[in-house]
């Protein structure tokens, strides 16, 4: 229970943000919805897009390093081949060339022979014969005119397969050569091999030289590829610096190509106009080293963060003479540099965003007013269609769900049109219908109460024609009978007593059927007002006491004590009740007693007259409180009456909002029983509920 | 009740105004057995006429007359200083709910509904007497408490 109250707690606020946006107008439901829908899209995206960018530019970047890295070194493997190693093969392949190895390697010399030559070689002066024989011989023209011819070229010389000088350009340190590591490599225990010896730095040329040296090999003979002499050239490595130009142009990488153990080439980065070298110390040489090869990194390199990508020249190249040198290249570019890029694009992003949401926005409010502007045109026309202008119908311009609605308005305005001029129609007969029955029933109404006043004024004027000989009639007979008028004999008078007691009865019968009249024709006016029940009561007891006196018979008036003293009602019609019971109790009981007892219920009280007389046959029961009905003819003459007592008692107590019943048996007695509602007057009720 | 005195009326001057003949006669029989000095009319007209030569001590008049009904009789006496101060007391056939009450407030003393018999004409007319101030003078004590 406890924990649903909580989540009804939570929900609430969220309901009323939704029943906020619910009451939003339509304009507004769609135009944010279309922003929300876009900003959330070019949201994502840009995330999205940003993200991939930021984990995958390395890679990118990984795989640009390494173009330019394998670019460069294919240049740099061609420019090997073709111009470094390949007119050195071209002038091996020279037929005086080999024929002047050939000949020397004829008359071969003693290694001592050419130890001696070689010391005197380097303490002789140019003129010298053996010197001059080197320089001045016609292969030594040869190579000088190859030397001009390829200026890269600077010093060519030839050895014969022992290892002395043939020929050459200029004075060479020594005359004896094959104790050099690149004559070695080259002789390669007669088996020839191309030799690139590791650069040096020529600082007259500002260049690299490199020692290249090829094997000079037999062309004919049954010694046909057999190595037969050394052909060495000193290159200029002058064109590196357009090879790094041409890689380097358009590229935000850099590249540095390390050449043997501490020269590297390409000092300023992402410069074309340098070329310079730069020989490296210790922990340069280390840092170097770490780099792992043909993969990207992102590291320190040259005191900023870099990625940097590092390529054997090994790897592309297809000349084993290249393998040993241990070249590789280091193409890198600044991690600042790399993420501008991820920066920018991350710009364009943005701005397209902000493009495309201005875009959207725009839309957005022209799309939404298109749909929203006819709704609105339509709410105001229906607003003026219920305000009464009956004639307002909707434009019906477009063939969307609008225009439907629009269609659907009209129709329904029509159809209401129609409706309602029906129901004015229906109205005007309707008024003037009941304006006709209006005046009808007007007229019943005054008839009614014509009839009525012409009714009441019968019954007055009943009244008083009837007691106005009556009067004379009782006058008379009262004034003889209490003998103001004179002595009568008995006889006489006993006639004149009769006369007088059926001017008494006539008019006893009078006032009956008037009041029967009276009470049928709703002229009875029933006045309640408080009285005193036990007085009251007495009133009856002192009134009726004659009759019991003069046939002898016991009366008793019993007031319930319970019952409060003053009670409201109509003290007049409650008496007239009373006396007409009791006259009757006591004109049909002959021996015993007539009992009144008054006694209280909840919300009523009771009178009730029991006697002991000659009772009602149970038919009777029936009709006894019908008019001028006893119980049968004889019993008229016999008791007198008229027969309309009780029919006046019980009208009365309808009146009264009561009622009177009769329970008897016949020789024993009678009970009527009369109920009326119990009001107490305010002055009587007790305290606690005079408050309220 | 039986015993009222003969002479219960004694010295007043009664004026009965009534159209019906046998009716005033019962009325003039009874208060002159009584011992009033009588004077009667046939309508109002007649009344005043009689009141203005004779001035009774108070008027017994019926309403339903010719000429002059009881009411404009009425009128006419309380329109007339001299005779505004009498008091008349209504004797009629005219026994509905509602007549005593219409009666009273136009200006008559006392209402009385025929039939009369002697008994009770004179049993209410002395109550009514009674009660009238300006006629104490003609009860001696002993009326006054039997009243």
């Amino acid at each position: 229970m406890e924990r649903k109250t909580q989540a009804v707690s939570q929900r609430a606020p969220n309901s009323g943000i939704l029943k906020r946006l619910r009451n939003l107008p339509v304009f507004s439901k769609l135009y944010l919805t279309i922003l929300v829908v876009v900003v959330v899209t070019l949201g994502v995206t840009g995330v999205l897009v940003a993200s991939v960018t930021t984990s995958q530019q390395i890679a990118v970047q990984s795989d640009s390093l390494r173009d330019v890295a394998v670019t460069f070194t294919r240049s740099l493997d061609t420019v090997l081949a073709q111009d470094v190693v390949g007119r050195i093969e071209v002038l091996s392949l020279s037929r005086s060339l080999r024929e002047s190895v050939e000949a020397q390697n004829s008359a071969p010399q003693s290694l001592d022979d050419i130890t001696i030559l070689d010391t005197q070689w380097r303490g002789a002066s140019d003129s010298d014969a053996l010197i001059a024989g080197v320089l001045n011989n016609e292969l030594a023209d040869e190579l000088r005119e190859f030397k001009t011819a390829v200026p890269n070229h600077v010093e060519v010389f030839a050895t014969d397969a022992a290892g002395a000088l043939i020929a050459s350009t200029n004075r060479t340190s020594d005359y004896y050569q094959a104790d050099e590591e690149w004559w070695q490599a080259t002789w390669n225990g007669g088996q020839g091999a191309i030799y690139i010896g590791q650069p040096e730095f020529d600082e007259s040329s500002n260049s690299l030289a490199l020692t290249v040296a090829i094997p000079i090999r037999a062309q004919s003979g049954a010694s046909a590829g057999s190595t037969i002499g050394v052909l060495r050239s000193t290159y200029l490595f002058t064109s590196l610096v357009d090879l790094f130009a041409s890689a380097n142009d358009g590229q935000r990488a850099a590249l540095h190509l390390y050449l043997g153990a501490d020269i590297r080439v390409g000092e300023q980065t992402g410069s074309s106009e340098a070329s310079a070298f730069t020989l490296l110390d210790a922990d340069e040489q280390a840092e170097v080293a770490a780099f792992p090869a043909s993969t990207s990194i992102q590291t320190s390199y040259e005191n900023t963060d870099n990625i940097v990508y590092r390529l054997n020249v090994a790897d592309v190249s297809e000349y084993p003479f290249i393998d040993a040198l241990g070249w590789f290249v280091v193409a890198h570019v600044s991690t600042a540099d790399a993420f501008a890029v991820i920066a920018q694009s991350n710009l364009v992003i943005v701005i397209s965003a902000l493009l495309g949401l201005g875009f959207a926005a725009v839309l957005g409010f022209g799309v939404s007013r298109l749909i929203v502007s006819p709704i609105h045109q339509l709410t105001e026309l229906a607003k003026k269609f219920s305000a009464g202008e009956m004639d307002t119908r909707v434009p019906e311009t477009t063939r969307d769900e609008l225009g439907v609605l629009a269609h659907s308005f009209n129709q329904m305005a029509d159809t209401v049109t129609l409706r309602e001029r029906d129901l004015n129609e229906l109205n005007r007969t309707l008024e003037a219908r009941v304006q006709e029955r209006t005046a009808e029933l007007r007229k019943a109404n005054a008839l009614a109460q014509e009839s009525v006043r012409l009714k009441s004024e019968f019954l007055s004027t009943m009244s008083h024609e009837l007691r106005t000989p009556l009067n004379a009639m009782l006058g008379y007979t009262s004034l003889m009978t209490e003998g103001l008028a004179g002595d009568f004999d008995d006889d006489t008078l006993d006639m004149i007593e009769r006369i007088h007691k059926n001017g008494q009865r006539l008019l006893l019968l009078i006032n009956e059927v008037l009041d029967l009249a009276r009470i049928e024709a709703g002229r009875m006016e029933i006045v309640s007002a408080p009285f005193d029940l036990h007085d009251m009561a007495g009133q009856w007891k002192s009134q009726m006491e004659v009759l019991a006196q003069e046939k002898g018979l016991d009366f008793t008036v019993t007031v319930d004590d319970k019952l409060p003293a003053q009670i409201v009602g109509d003290k007049d019609r409650i008496t007239q009740i009373a006396v007409s019971l009791l006259s009757n109790a006591f004109k049909f009981t002959e021996k015993g007693a007539v009992d009144l007892t008054i006694t209280g219920r909840t919300n009523s009280w009771v009178i009730s007259v029991a006697d002991t007389g000659i009772g009602i046959p149970p038919h009777a029961l029936n009709y006894i409180f019908d008019e001028f009905r006893q119980v049968d003819g004889s019993s008229k003459r016999m008791y007198g009456g008229s027969g309309l007592g009780l029919a006046i008692v019980r009208n009365l107590c309808r009146l009264l909002n009561g009622k009177v019943s009769v329970t008897s048996e016949v020789g024993l007695g009678s009970v009527f029983t009369v109920t009326l509602p119990l009001e107490v007057s305010v002055a009587e009720m007790p305290a606690e509920m005079a408050v309220e | 009740m039986s015993a009222i005195a003969k002479d219960v009326l004694k010295g007043w001057k009664v004026l009965v105004v009534d159209d019906e003949p046998d009716s005033l006669d019962v009325a003039r029989r009874i208060l002159t057995i009584y011992g009033a000095e009588v004077q009667t009319g046939t309508n109002g007209q007649e009344g005043l006429q009689i009141v203005r030569k004779w001035r009774p001590d108070f008027i017994i008049s019926d309403l339903s007359m010719p000429v002059m009904d009881g009411w404009g009789f009425l009128f006419e006496l309380k329109d007339d200083r001299s005779t505004t101060e009498i008091p008349v007391i209504a004797l009629t056939a005219h026994a509905m709910i509602g007549d005593r009450e219409r009666g009273i407030a136009a200006g008559f003393h006392n209402y009385m509904t025929k039939p009369l018999t002697v008994k009770t004409f004179m049993h209410d007319l002395l109550r009514l007497l009674v009660d009238i101030p300006e006629l104490s003078h003609h009860f001696t004590p002993e009326l006054t408490k039997e009243g």
